[in-house]
């Protein structure tokens, strides 16, 4: 094998330009991975189902068990966590507490166990805001999903050696981002830099730029960038604020339904629990905000420092959405080009 | 087209020098231990805040550092959390102990791989799995994270051979460090791959293992620190006096200014002064060491209860002072001119022109015209009469008793006449001496500022004092109750452990403590002793039972025997060292005075009918027994147990237990006794009643708010709910169970009927004698006896802001029915011991499976072999 000298493209050649070897091209625009319309939810449910084959993989030591793999794994201790932490709470009240403090031994029981369900909700609510409005206020969808085919490597003489599939997006990295993605997917709908054009026009560039991936890339990373940093803090508020909301009274309510689950008290029922759980979620935040605690009776006196740390929770994590989704629009402003090319210009090809 | 191919082999590589590949830069770092990981991990959330603040600002970060600052969420999360449920927690330790579960389980988040995935395989296999490095951008990372990128060229040849040689590669097989380093990157997937399957089993137990652990020792220092602070406030209760020294020296020259001149400063104003002046609890809220919330609570509650009212009572200005009387008057009837003066200001007075006289309007705001045209009409017509001296002093004498007068006004009236500079007029030096004497020891100022700050002692007593007692009794009680059927050493052990708490606490001398120990030490010999007994009985059991071996039976004989003597040993030992505890108690809070007034009327009335409420309730109790034994054959078949502990153990050595208990409770104090009592005969007659007329609604009628709260047929539920309500002071649990509403009204009512029920003439009966009855009843009556044990017993001062109010044990017990007894105690002692071995035994498991799991890493099957062969040969 030859070692193949390192060219520094940077100065040879406009980066990530149109003009691309054939052969390049046939490996970036791989036929297989292409932009995808797969949700969240799909991604999260593909992980879940392989994460048996990446576990085995794991487990055995596979040389095909790849990073992706690792961080698909991530999500088990998760939900085992999770599971284990309600069951804690509630699986063995009836007997490790005496008959006088089961009843409140249940009731704080279903709080904890509500607070990491809505944890869990919290965190996703959260990271999915600031993505809503970034998408919103830049039209940098951070969630672009596209669906990669790995090509496994033999793992013994005679592998079948299938190949894998795996749903990555396209801003995950912020040192690698997949621009190919984005521009084989304006390929397909006929325009190239089409993405490019949508974002440069954003950012206040009237004409169309000659070549627009090399103005608007370092501003779409500057989006991308401050969107994940604040994506670090802002989706933990929200998961305490959903652990504190689970604390309230008025969730006790849903403990009824949960404890005897959907068949017990028929389709009605069944049906009606979304409705409860809204019901539920406003008269909790209207307590976490005054910091009410209710007695039977309809009896209720003021904790005030509930209330205080109630309204900090809430206000905190409004409004680290707020200033998340401003701050990440801050990276789009119009710059002033380091260089004296005119960008609007028109090139002609050599 | 052009021909890409074309132009980067020639023009690019024509222009643009060739560089060849560099070797990183980065490093591997050192194996670290525990406590390098902390120190690191503190450095790292610098780090991230700083690389927060950074991307943010500059919109420029990488991977790495967008990763790591996950981490902050997570910690700025938790500390939400904890922060939130910590408001929901009554005392300090569980509030405490809602942060020390969030940090808990982030620390147990970062330590399970670390103890039960790194250390195993470095020791089976002699490396890191977690070994960190440092990439030529001076990131720290993982350098097994990702399975396919591994920079080998960080790690030397010669660590690698050592690695393998900890794993018994043969040392001459070719290519052995690729094989090596093949074998270590499998090792070390599998290890990731373990970690993220094993975590979330067990960090979820080891978190709640640690705090459970945890818990104990925290509640030791905080009970500890607490008890200091309230030390420094009892010791500063000894130096009030001198506080108060310093406080009339400081204050001497004000008021000696004070008699100098007139008082001109609005009068609320001067009293606030003078309170800020003699005030010691002032001073210690200013006092920065003793810097505490409850000082200035207290501050507040002196200026409502303590020094205003009194100091404003006698601030405010009489018409004249009694003393100056008499000489006023002389002067004013002497005097013409001042005569005049005052008949003009009052004839302005009953004057509408009056509006217009400067003078007087300088005195009267416009609204209070009217009133004080009144005011001032009998002077008026004092004069216009001429009445003699004395029916002037009369009137003066009368217009101090008159409280609608203007006195200020009338003084300056009369100021107008006279010349009041003279201090002896109006600026007295009695008004001086008279403060001086409110705030003397012997006033009624320093008797409540006194009791404010013994309010603190007070403290120490219902937080910490109080519930320790509690337990010990409990404690006792119940080992002398169970010793008989029921070896198990764990409620020695427990009560040994409270014991040990409390001894520490009180701060004994070397004399008393080793008292504690005897009894410590012989409450142990229980555990042995019964143990040995046990041991021999199980031995010779067969042997006993065809009583046939003589010398196997004196052998178990004396075993138990010697299981007696222990168990009465430890019961004197046991009680001795309770006194020694209880009498430290005495030394303590009997000095400062912690029974105030109401504590000493009503140990009065204990002492009147102490003797007497005794017997009576030892016979109440005993009828209340044989009740409950007839009630015992018709117990449903899940009191098997009980049943035989019926038959086994008669009459007397039950009631014998309650017979221990008013002892107890008399050692503790009359006070308590007779409420206790009090509580125990309304309890018994709850009891009584509910057993005779079981399916009755006459006697719930006494309850007005029953057809509110239950239907008739939901009696049962009711009768549950008071019962809780009687015993535990818990409503809610028992309300929420048995569907009651308006439960508040509910507790008032029962609370009525606990601490002012109608007597029954089945009490009467019990009672026997008219002179009994009138003693019950004014011990039952007596509200400042029931304030004596409101700690111990739900009572009517409950406090709706807590859902829960202590529950106490002697109420738990006394009157109660026999199983419900003996269930709580195994309700009450069980959880906890089943709780740790429950989760203590998960927790192993887990480990172990994880552990285990490791020794059975990096082999390769035959298959992969070859492929690895086939690559090595290549």
């Amino acid at each position: 094998m030859t070692v193949q000298p390192v060219v520094n493209y940077q100065n040879a050649i406009p980066k990530n330009t149109f003009y691309v070897d054939e052969r390049s091209k046939k490996d970036e625009y791989m036929k297989d991975n292409h932009i995808t319309k797969i949700s969240d939810v799909g991604i999260a449910a593909d992980k879940f189902a392989n994460n048996v084959v990446y576990g085995i993989n794991g487990l055995k030591g596979s040389k095909n068990s790849n990073f992706y793999q690792f961080l698909s794994l991530g999500m088990v201790p998760y939900l085992v966590g999770s599971a284990m932490l309600i069951a804690l709470f509630n699986g063995v009240n009836h007997v490790v507490t005496n008959s006088h403090s089961q009843g409140k031994a249940a009731r704080t029981g279903f709080a904890l166990g509500a607070g990491v369900i809505l944890y869990g909700l919290g965190k996703c609510l959260g990271s999915g805001l600031i993505d809503l409005g970034v998408k919103a206020t830049t039209g940098v969808d951070l969630d672009m999903p596209y669906k990669k085919v790995v090509k496994n490597l033999p793992e013994y003489v005679g592998d079948p050696n299938p190949n894998t599939v795996e749903y990555h997006k396209v801003f995950e990295s912020v040192d690698f981002p997949y621009w190919q993605m984005i521009e084989k997917k304006g390929i397909m709908e006929g325009d190239r830099f089409k993405f490019y054009d949508k974002f440069a026009k954003k950012m206040g560039y009237d004409e169309k730029l000659n070549s627009p991936d090399q103005v608007v890339q370092p501003s779409i990373l500057e989006v991308v960038t401050r969107a994940n940093a604040t994506k670090a803090i802002v989706p933990f508020l929200w998961a305490a604020t959903g652990v504190a909301l689970a604390q309230q009274s008025a969730y006790q309510v849903l403990a009824d339904f949960v404890r005897k689950p959907a068949l017990n008290g028929g389709l009605e029922k069944l049906l009606n629990a979304p409705k409860v759980f809204a019901a539920c979620t406003v008269e909790a935040l209207e307590q976490l905000w005054k910091g009410r605690e209710i007695i039977e009776g309809g009896e209720y006196f003021k904790n005030r420092t509930a209330g205080i740390i109630g309204k900090i929770l809430i206000l905190s994590s409004v409004g680290s959405v707020v200033l998340g989704v401003l701050c990440a629009k801050l990276g789009m402003h119009k710059k002033k080009p380091q260089s004296n090319i005119d960008l609007s210009k028109s090139y002609k090809e050599c | 087209m052009i021909d890409f191919n074309t132009f980067q082999n020639t023009t690019a590589n024509k222009r643009v020098p060739i560089k060849t590949i560099q070797k990183p830069k980065g490093e591997l770092l050192l194996e670290t231990n525990l406590l390098d990981d902390i120190v690191y991990a503190a450095k790292d959330t610098k780090k991230d805040v700083f690389n927060l603040v950074n991307a943010l600002k500059s919109g420029k970060s990488n991977d790495h550092d967008l990763g790591s600052m996950g981490n902050l969420g997570l910690l700025a999360g938790g500390a939400g959390i904890a922060s939130y449920l910590a408001t929901k927690k009554a005392t300090p330790l569980t509030k405490l102990m809602e942060f020390v579960g969030v940090g808990t389980f982030i620390g147990s988040m970062a330590l399970w791989p670390k103890i039960f995935i790194d250390t195993p395989t470095k020791a089976f296999f002699g490396f890191d799995p977690h070994r960190k490095y440092i990439d030529s951008q001076g990131r720290k990372k993982d350098f097994f994270t990702d399975n396919q990128y591994l920079p080998w060229d960080l790690w030397s040849s010669e660590e690698i051979n050592q690695i393998g040689d900890k794993m018994f590669v043969p040392k001459n097989i070719p290519e052995r460090e690729n094989y090596i380093k093949e074998k270590m990157r499998t090792i070390a997937l599998q290890d990731n791959t373990l970690w993220m399957l094993s975590a979330g089993f067990g960090v979820p137990l080891m978190t709640a293992l640690v705090s459970s652990a945890v818990k104990e020792p925290l509640g030791d220092v905080i009970r500890n620190a607490k008890f200091d602070f309230y030390k420094n406030w009892a010791d500063n209760i000894e130096n009030y006096h001198k506080y108060f020294d310093v406080r009339k020296n400081i204050s001497a020259p004000f008021f000696t200014k004070f008699s100098q001149t007139e008082i001109t400063t609005s009068r609320t104003k001067f009293i606030d002064d003078l309170i800020r002046v003699f005030s010691p609890i002032e001073e210690l809220a200013h006092n920065k060491d003793l810097g505490d919330r409850e000082a200035f609570e207290n501050k507040a509650a002196l200026n409502r209860f303590g020094l205003k009212k009194p100091l404003t009572k006698l601030m405010e200005p009489k018409f004249i002072e009694d003393f100056a009387i008499e000489d006023l008057a002389e002067k004013f009837l002497k005097n013409p001119i001042s005569f005049k003066l005052v008949n003009d200001e009052l004839a302005n007075v009953r004057n509408p022109i009056v509006k217009h006289h400067p003078r007087v309007l300088k005195f009267l705001p416009p609204e209070d015209i009217a009133v004080r045209k009144k005011d001032f009409s009998f002077i008026a017509d004092t004069i216009e009469a001429k009445c003699t001296k004395e029916d002037f002093i009369k009137l003066l004498k009368k217009a101090n008793e008159d409280k609608s007068i203007d006195k200020n006004f009338a003084q300056k009236i009369v100021q107008a006449g006279i010349d009041l500079n003279e201090p002896k007029y109006l600026i007295p030096d009695s008004l001086i001496k008279q403060v001086f004497d409110t705030i003397n020891e012997t006033s009624e100022y320093t008797r409540k500022s006194d009791k404010m700050c013994l309010k603190n002692v007070a403290k120490i007593y219902d937080t910490y004092m109080r519930q320790l007692i509690s337990s010990t009794n409990s404690l006792i009680d119940m080992a002398n109750t169970l010793y008989a059927r029921n070896e198990d050493s764990f409620h020695t052990k427990a009560y040994l452990q409270i014991r040990d708490t409390f001894a520490k606490a009180l701060r004994l001398t070397d004399e008393e403590m080793l008292v504690i120990l005897k009894g410590s030490t012989s409450a142990e010999n229980i555990v042995k002793a019964s143990d040995e007994a046990k041991k021999v009985a199980a031995k010779y059991a067969d042997v006993i039972a065809a009583g046939t071996d003589k010398e196997a039976i004196k052998v178990a004989n004396e075993a138990i025997g010697r299981a007696q003597k222990a168990v009465d040993d430890a019961r004197n030992a046991v009680t001795k060292s309770d006194d020694v505890i209880k009498n430290a108690f005495v030394r303590l809070v009997n000095n400062e005075e912690l029974y105030n007034e109401t504590a000493f009327k009503a140990m009065d009335i204990c002492q009147k009918t102490n003797a007497k409420l005794e017997s009576v309730a030892e016979s109440f109790i005993k009828e209340h027994l044989l009740l409950l034994e007839k009630q015992a054959d018709g117990l449903p078949d899940e009191f098997n147990v009980l049943k035989k502990f019926y038959k086994n153990y008669p009459m007397g050595t039950r009631s014998g237990t309650f017979k221990q208990q008013i002892v107890l409770l008399k050692a503790c104090s009359d006070a308590d006794l007779i409420s206790a009592v009090t509580r125990f005969l309304s309890i018994a007659d709850y009891e009584i009643q509910c057993l005779q007329k079981p399916n009755s609604t006459k006697f719930l009628r006494d309850f007005k708010a029953i057809p509110k709260m239950a239907p008739v047929n939901n009696e049962e539920a009711f009768k549950d709910t008071v019962k809780h309500i009687i015993y535990h002071g818990d409503i809610s649990a028992a309300a929420n169970q048995n569907g009651m509403k308006n439960v508040r009204q509910m507790y008032e009512e029962v609370m009525d009927f606990i601490y002012n029920p109608p007597t029954t003439s089945r009490t009467q009966k019990a009672l026997r004698y008219p002179e009994y009855v009138i003693a019950f009843n004014e011990a039952r009556l007596e509200k400042k006896v029931i304030s004596m044990s409101k700690r111990n017993f739900a009572t009517p001062n409950f406090k709706w802001k807590r859902l829960y109010i202590p529950q106490g044990v002697e109420a738990t017990k006394m009157g109660n029915r026999i199983e419900t007894m003996l269930a709580d105690y195994c309700d009450n002692f069980r959880p906890s011991n089943r709780w740790t071995k429950m989760f203590a035994g998960m927790f192993v498991g887990v480990c172990a499976l994880t552990v285990g799991a490791q020794m059975f890493f990096g082999r390769t099957d035959g298959r992969k072999r070859e492929v690895l062969n086939t690559h090595v040969n290549v």
